[in-house]
């Protein structure tokens, strides 16, 4: 199933795109999500491990094990800052 | 409520906004107001420049959540969130909070409570351009 991941200010420049689509298995979670894309996006893979990051689904904060579906929206999002 | 809450990238006029939640209600005996505008120096940084990045689409829907919330939780009549985006100037506008109520405590409260929980909630991040090189800011004091 395809997964269109959306990626933010430091980590949109540190990947170097902001979006992407990754194939992904039915019933992946979100940490599998995660561990695909430090395999994709080698530059995110540091922040990635220290957890250092929201992760969105369809709009909407998600947990490691919510499973995912096809043509989910996964949104990689730093702390944010605004105000 | 319509155009109580807004992403832009234009500037706004306070007054103009406080008239807006003032035409909600003549039961309003207070309204207390936040505003943030941007600095032009941080940690010792000249800042030329900031750059406002957010999540269209969720930014938008967390910011209505936002609101909906404290007009539950406060005892309030109206409430308006602004935020800015795109490239603001050291002295510029960034975000705009009304909150109206029958009594300034609670105006006071909600006002409070809303800035502090769009810093937590809303998915927009900052970034610094200053003389020193561009940053992005990951900490809300």
């Amino acid at each position: 199933m395809k997964i269109r991941l959306r990626l933010f200010a430091n980590l949109k420049e540190l990947a170097g795109t902001e979006a992407l689509d990754l194939e992904m298995k039915e019933g992946d979670d979100v940490e599998a999500l995660i561990s695909t894309i430090s395999s994709e996006l080698p530059a995110l893979r540091e922040i990635l491990e220290k957890r250092a990051v929201f992760i969105s689904v369809n709009q909407e904060m998600a947990k490691d094990k919510d499973t995912l579906s096809e043509g989910d929206e996964v949104g990689l999002l730093p702390p944010f800052s605004g105000g | 409520m319509k155009e109580m809450v807004r992403i832009q990238k234009e500037d706004f006029s306070m007054d103009e906004e406080v008239k807006k939640v003032m035409a909600s209600s003549k039961s309003i005996g207070g309204v207390a107001t936040f505003l943030g505008t941007a600095r032009d120096i941080s940690k010792g940084k000249d800042i030329e420049l900031l750059s406002f990045e957010h999540y269209h689409g969720m930014a938008e829907k967390k910011l209505s959540e936002l609101r909906d919330e404290m007009m539950d939780s406060y005892d309030i009549i109206e409430l308006s969130i602004i935020h800015r985006v795109g490239e603001i100037k050291p002295g510029e506008n960034i975000v705009l909070i009304v909150a109206a109520a029958r009594h300034r405590a609670a105006a006071f409260d909600a006002c409070e409570a809303c800035i502090d929980e769009l810093k937590r909630v809303v998915p927009i991040w900052k970034k610094e351009t200053t003389t020193d090189g561009d940053y992005w800011v990951e900490e809300h004091p």
